[in-house]
């Protein structure tokens, strides 16, 4: 199948995104900038061309349904979102040094999708329960609302970093990336909508859940996972507004909300859940 | 209610510090719920769990309270104009009208906030105009409406774990059923319906893979020997029927209510079929009694496996009940013979006969889940209550204003200050959209000049 190939390509595109924005940070010369960037919208740009191949193909097989239905193509979508994200946070803050913390995780989510040998690509019918219009909402706001953390995850790693590198009084390296303060309001905006999308996600899989399964609520492990990612997401928030965490401590509370995030997506799989990914 | 607050109690309840604990145990005691126990979801129900979720909401209720004065207060105060504080703290942005008067500034200064601010306040005295006012006051009780969301899907939970019910029935293609099995909620084990629910009809499509691609019960509601409702019941598309939710969950095969025994009689060693119907009787060979299916049961006491039970009356009129088992040899292996000592499973029980269950015949049945939830409704408006306070929460804000308009050696000097409950980056930036629009006024002016 054409879009599986596509999707592939793009893969290795994104590694060469990630290493432009690298040397655009170690080296400083803007021309890797303007390259990574260019790269980064033909890659993105590519993906969308792949998702909708996968899509018009899926018609062609006589079983069509939006690409999203399994776990192969919510990587794909995992790692559409981080990017189309990136660009819009980098057109925003026209700052790219960010670049270098983001494009990997749309990377590796990519490669894991096209190189791991346990996931079939192949396009699947949809079994009943999910023959629903729920199923493209609840999924397109979930993994928005992962894509938003993955981004906030990012600018934390980065954040901590530079807080060390601060220390040293080193800085060569990282004289390019956003000061502090606006490196952690980004990251707090990140959570806010991510929070916001997640919330959404949990209400439309309940609803879903509802029609589909008799209960709104069950307790599966991956609506329980969803739950925790919620608190600890909810308890940073809080601290953020309520305390006047930031900075450090708030950096940390985004990875470990990020590593629930990850657990939700695929720690769960190894769990006995009704959900399909 | 002054003393409320030197209660220490309810300085702790009232506290965000308490609220990061408990979201930290809730979520802490999810974790273990996910890994300990994963197929029995018992610990979300148990008591402690609940006791942890009783905890956030006391504490958010206790917040709530706490800070609802404090916030009503701001909504209904309008501030002093004159808070010249603020001008220091700060560098205030400014404007400068060359050769204007104080006066006139102030009234085109106001002509512009009029329009795109509320809650207008002005005073003037020392020769300068002091202006107020304000963006957003609604937004002070958008976290509250946030609050009362979660509030009101926990309501919504207990609700349905009080009043809700969930359970299943399996119907057998062209029979009725009456009652269900409730499995959680109140009432468990059997429940009576009050209708009748006849499963006329249950189709299947399946894709080329052989996986199903749809499943559909025709279903028709019974009441008082009156139809009322029918309906096709398909996965994603319940029906509801006088508050009772069905879901199609599954299919699958059962034992019909047709059997076929072998009969052998030992002395003659002649071997007879017999096809016998539940509740129907036979009579055996040569008149040697009569035989009546009395049960048919799928999986015999959970462990023996598909059985019938016949009852068997003697011509002198003495009953012989014995469960033929379809799996005999099996279940001898593997429990050894020891239970046909018992009367009842042993097939010779009643001689010269040995019975041996041949055939069973089988009918596919429809799988359904049945629940009742009266506190749905509640969870859903919770549901939509708090996308809505979250997108007022996050994204406004109640933005207040503080103009000074004063005399500079003839030349009119416009500062400008701000403050914002929360979300200061974007206070700024309102601040300079305002500047930029009252300097285009100030421009405007010169060339009408």
């Amino acid at each position: 199948m054409i879009n599986t190939v596509i999707l592939s390509y793009i893969t290795f595109v994104y590694f060469f995104c990630f290493l432009a924005y690298l040397v655009l940070l170690v080296t400083g010369r803007q021309a890797f900038g303007k390259a990574a960037t260019y790269l980064t919208i033909a890659g993105f740009a590519g993906h969308t061309v792949g998702i909708g191949f996968r899509w018009f193909e899926s018609y062609k097989l006589g079983i069509g349904h939006a690409p999203l239905s399994n776990l192969y193509e919510s990587l794909i979508f995992f790692s559409w979102a981080i990017i189309l994200f990136y660009l819009i946070v980098e057109k925003r803050t026209r700052n790219k040094g960010i670049g270098a913390f983001v494009t990997p995780l749309a990377f590796l989510s990519l490669a894991y999708a096209s190189f791991s040998g346990d996931i079939t690509n192949g396009i699947q019918p949809l079994v009943p329960a999910l023959q629903s219009n729920w199923l493209t909402t609840h999924v397109i706001t979930c993994f928005f609302g992962y894509a938003a953390f993955a981004l906030s995850f990012g600018m934390s790693i980065m954040y901590l970093i530079k807080v060390n590198e601060d220390k040293d009084k080193k800085g060569v390296i990282f004289n390019l990336i956003p000061g502090l303060s606006l490196l952690d309001e980004l990251s707090y905006q990140m959570v806010v909508i991510g929070f916001l999308l997640l919330t959404l996600g949990i209400a439309t899989g309940s609803v879903w859940a509802h029609t589909a399964w008799g209960s709104y609520w069950t307790w599966d492990p991956k609506e329980t996972w969803s739950l925790i990612t919620w608190l600890v997401y909810a308890a940073m928030l809080h601290a953020r507004l309520m305390r006047g965490w930031k900075g450090k401590r708030l950096a940390l509370i985004s990875i470990i909300g990020f590593i629930c995030v990850l657990f939700t997506y695929f720690g769960v799989n190894y769990l006995s859940s009704l959900h399909s990914y | 209610m002054t003393d409320k607050k030197k209660n220490p109690i309810w300085d702790i309840l009232r506290s965000v510090k308490l609220t990061l604990f408990i979201l930290s145990v809730l979520a802490a005691a999810s974790i273990i719920g996910t890994l300990i126990q994963q197929e029995d979801t018992g610990i979300y129900y148990s008591l402690w769990f609940r006791f942890i979720i009783f905890c956030l909401a006391v504490n958010l209720i206790v917040c709530s309270i706490d800070r609802l004065p404090v916030t009503l207060k701001i909504f209904r105060h309008t501030p002093n104009p004159d808070r010249p504080k603020l001008f220091e703290e700060a560098e205030p942005r400014t404007l400068l009208f060359p050769n204007a008067s104080v006066g006139a500034v102030s009234s085109i200064v106001q002509g512009i906030l009029r329009s795109r601010f509320k809650n207008l306040a002005v005073k003037e005295h020392d020769n300068s105009s002091y202006i107020y006012c304000e963006k957003g006051r609604y937004s002070l009780f958008s976290v509250y409406l946030v609050h009362l969301s979660v509030l009101l899907i926990l309501a919504g939970a207990i609700a349905g774990s009080i009043f809700g019910f969930s359970g299943y029935v399996n119907i057998p293609e062209g029979r009725s059923i009456d009652s269900v099995v409730i499995t959680s909620g109140k009432d468990r084990g059997n429940k009576e319906l009050g209708f009748v629910v006849r499963c006329e009809k249950f189709l299947i499509e399946l894709y080329d893979s052989g996986e199903p691609k749809e499943y559909r019960s025709d279903l028709s509601f019974i009441e008082n020997g009156k139809e009322s409702l029918k309906g096709a019941l398909r996965v994603n598309h319940p029906v509801k029927f006088k508050g009772i939710r069905f879901y199609q969950s599954s299919y699958g095969d059962m034992p019909g209510e047709t059997v076929r025994i072998k009969a052998l009689n030992s002395e003659k060693g002649e071997e007879t079929t017999i096809e016998v119907g539940l509740g129907k009787a036979v009579t055996l060979p040569d008149n040697r009694g009569e035989l009546t299916l009395s049960d048919i049961r799928d999986n015999l006491m959970n462990m023996l496996g598909p059985a019938v039970l016949i009852t068997i009356k003697s011509p002198e009129g003495k009953e012989t009940p014995i469960w033929v088992l379809k799996d005999r040899d099996t279940i001898k292996k593997k429990f050894s013979d020891m239970f046909e000592l018992s009367q009842k499973f042993n097939p010779s029980a009643y001689a010269p006969f040995t019975f041996e269950l041949y055939e069973m015949s089988s009918v596919t049945y429809t799988g359904l889940q049945v629940a009742r939830d009266p506190g749905v409704p509640f969870v859903f408006a919770g549901f939509i209550m708090i996308i809505i306070g979250l997108f007022l929460t996050f994204f406004t804000s109640h933005r207040r204003f503080w103009i000074r308009i004063s005399d500079e050696k003839g030349d009119v000097k416009v500062s400008l200050a701000g403050t914002s409950h929360k979300n200061p980056v974007g206070m700024e930036r309102a601040l300079d959209v305002l500047l930029s629009r009252l300097k285009e006024t100030a421009m405007e002016g010169k060339h009408n000049d």
